[in-house]
C-alpha cells in the first residue's frame, strides 16, 4: 500500500476524488481447449489451476505471486478498495492469486472465466488500475495459450463479454444523491443510454446500505479497452458533478440539519454498545460525508474508509467471535477505540 | 445462419446447384432440404455420390434421423448449440469455431457491423493485428463486389493477397 501512496503522491495526487473511492479494471481471459469453468468438473478446474500455476512459476516477472489459502486472505488485510470482489479461498479448483510485489493486483482463477486479472487503484484512476492488470496480462499471455481469435477477440464463457473482455468498475460514495432521492432516475438513465450499471456495494435483503455504489461496465463487442474506460470515466465524472451539486445544495439550504446528522452519527458510533455492520457503515458514511465537507476537522476521508474495511463481518469473523451479539459488541468496541484514537491524535 | 427457405430454423446444409447455367446457393434446414430433395425427385444420395457418402447417410430420411439423434454440438467439449441459444454460455474456446457462423450472425444482430478492435495477446500481437486487418478487408471486398465498386474491390483483393502472403496462408 505504501508503494501506491508514494506513487499517488508523486503524481501530485493524494486522493484524486473524495467521491470516487476506488477504481478496478478486470480482464477476462481463458485458455484454449480447456473447458470453461461452469462446464468443467472439480478435477478439470484443478487441472486448469495447476496449469496456470506452473506457467506463473516459469515467468520471472511473476515470481512475486502466491496462491491464497485459508487464513491468509482476509478482507482486513486489504485496503478499502478490496471490498467484496467475490474472491474466495481455494475450492473446487477455484483460487485467488495475489502478489507480494504489486499489492494492487489480484488474479481470480476459475470464477466464470479461467482468469480474471484485476488491477486496483485508489480514487478515480482507471488508467492506473488498467496498467496493473495489463502488465500482468502481458506476462501471462507470454506463457499461457490464450483463447483468442482475430474475428471475435478474447473468447469468454459468456458471449456477452466477448471482445476486449474488459470490465471497468468504480466504487462511488453518493450520500447526498441518496438523501435527495435522485439515485433511481440516474441509474436508469445511465443504464438505458450507456449500458452502465449502478449497484449497491453493501446490500442486505435487497436493500442497499452505506451509500456506496459500484458503477460498472463490461466492454460490448467491438468496443476497445480505451473506449470503455473513457465511457466509464465520463459517466463517473457526471456522477461526481451531480453528487457535488447535491452536497452544495445541502450545505446551503440545510447546513444545520447536516451537521446534526454528522454529530448524531458520531455519537452513535462512539457510544453504542452493539453495532451491526449495516448500522456501522450507514453511520460511517455520514461521518465520511462530514469529513469530505470539512465539517469534522480531525477526520480524514482515508481514515474513515480504512475503518469501514476493517469492520466487515468477514474481518470480525477472522477475530474468532462466532455469536452475532458478540460480533456486534466487538465491532462497536473497535470503532469507538479507533475514532477516539483519531480524534486525540488529530 | 438461418434457413433461406423457411427462415425459422438454423440451416445445416449449404446447397449449391446449377440451374440454367446459373449457380444457386442456398442455406437450408433439414426439413426444407428434405422437401426440396423430394420435389426434385432426385435419386438416393448414395447413387449420386457413391462411396463419398458415409454409410449412415444413404437416403434423405436417414439424414434427418442422423441429425435429430445427434444435435449440433462442439467437437471438443460436447456443448450443444441449443444450450448456447438458451443462456448465452459456451463450453470451451473450440465452441467459438464449431458455432462460428451462428455466433457471427447473433453478433451482427446485436451489435450491427461492429468489428473487434481491442488488444491482442502480446506474442500474437503482430500476427493478430494482421489477421484482424485481413478479416476486415475480406468483408470490405464482399461489400465492394456487391456494390459493383470493382476498382476498390481490386485494390482490396491485392491487399488481401499481400496480407495472406505475410501471414503465409499462400
Amino acid at each position: 500500500m505504501d508503494r501506491l501512496k508514494n506513487r499517488a503522491a508523486k503524481k501530485g495526487g493524494g486522493r484524486p476524488s473524495e467521491i470516487v473511492v476506488a477504481s478496478q479494471v478486470t480482464l477476462l481471459r481463458n485458455l484454449e481447449f480447456f473447458f470453461f469453468p461452469h462446464q468443467a468438473s472439480d478435477s478439470e478446474r484443478e487441472e486448469v489451476l495447476d496449469f496456470i500455476w506452473a506457467a506463473i512459476g516459469k515467468e520471472k516477472g511473476l515470481r512475486g505471486l502466491y496462491i491464497t489459502s485459508e487464513g491468509e486472505l482476509s478482507p482486513a488485510s486489504f485496503d478499502s478498495h478490496f471490498w467484496d470482489l467475490g474472491l474466495n479461498l481455494t475450492d473446487g479448483g477455484r483460487a485467488t492469486i495475489l502478489s507480494h510485489d504489486e499489492p494492487n493486483l489480484a488474479i481470480a482463477i476459475n470464477y466464470d472465466d479461467h482468469l480474471k486479472i484485476q488491477g486496483f487503484a485508489e480514487g478515480l484512476q482507471i488508467d492506473e488500475a488498467f496498467r496493473v492488470a495489463d502488465q500482468a496480462d502481458d506476462l501471462l499471455s507470454d506463457n499461457l495459450p490464450y483463447a483468442f481469435s482475430a474475428e471475435f477477440g478474447y473468447l469468454t464463457e459468456s458471449v456477452a463479454n466477448l471482445g476486449a473482455g474488459i470490465k471497468v468498475s468504480l466504487v462511488l460514495h453518493l450520500p447526498a444523491l441518496i438523501m435527495n432521492d435522485e439515485m433511481d432516475s440516474l441509474a436508469l438513465n445511465l443504464y438505458e443510454s450507456k449500458m452502465i450499471l449502478l449497484d449497491g456495494v453493501f446490500a442486505s435483503g435487497g436493500e442497499v446500505f452505506g451509500n456506496f455504489y459500484y458503477l460498472h461496465k463490461t466492454a460490448t463487442f467491438g468496443q476497445s479497452e480505451a473506449e470503455v474506460m473513457a465511457e466509464v470515466k465520463t459517466a463517473a465524472e457526471m456522477m461526481v458533478e451531480k453528487e457535488m451539486a447535491a452536497r452544495k445544495a445541502l450545505l446551503k439550504e440545510e447546513k444545520t440539519r447536516l451537521i446534526d446528522e454528522v454529530l448524531r452519527s458520531f455519537a452513535t458510533l462512539t457510544h453504542a454498545k452493539l453495532l451491526s455492520f449495516e448500522e456501522a457503515v450507514d453511520n460511517l458514511s455520514i461521518l465520511l460525508l462530514g469529513a469530505d465537507l470539512k465539517l469534522l476537522s480531525k477526520f480524514t476521508p482515508g481514515q474513515i474508509l480504512e475503518l469501514i474495511s476493517s469492520i466487515s463481518p468477514e474481518a470480525i469473523v477472522g477475530l474468532t467471535v462466532d455469536d452475532d451479539d458478540a460480533q456486534d459488541g466487538l465491532r462497536a468496541e473497535m470503532i469507538k477505540k479507533r475514532l477516539f484514537e483519531i480524534k486525540e491524535s488529530g | 445462419m438461418f434457413c433461406d427457405v423457411c427462415g425459422n430454423n438454423i440451416s445445416f446444409i449449404y446447397f449449391v446447384r446449377v440451374l440454367n447455367n446459373k449457380v444457386l446457393r442456398t442455406n437450408l434446414c433439414e426439413d426444407c432440404f428434405k422437401n426440396l430433395w423430394k420435389d426434385m425427385a432426385f435419386k438416393p444420395l448414395s447413387e449420386v455420390f457413391g462411396d463419398l457418402v458415409p454409410a449412415e447417410i444413404k437416403s434423405v430420411p436417414q439424414v434427418r434421423a442422423a441429425h435429430s439423434n445427434k444435435e449440433f454440438a462442439c467437437k471438443n467439449c460436447g456443448a450443444k448449440l441449443s444450450s448456447y441459444f438458451k443462456d448465452g454460455f459456451l463450453g470451451c474456446s473450440e465452441c467459438y469455431k464449431s458455432f462460428a457462423p451462428h455466433l457471427a450472425q447473433t453478433l451482427r444482430q446485436t451489435y450491427g457491423d461492429a468489428e473487434y478492435g481491442g488488444k491482442a495477446p502480446r506474442g500474437l500481437e503482430k500476427e493478430a493485428k494482421l489477421a484482424v486487418k485481413l478479416h476486415k478487408l475480406r468483408r470490405k471486398l464482399k461489400l465492394y463486389v456487391m456494390e459493383e465498386e470493382y476498382e476498390k474491390a481490386a485494390c482490396a483483393r491485392d491487399e488481401i493477397i499481400d496480407l495472406e502472403k505475410q501471414l503465409s496462408l499462400r
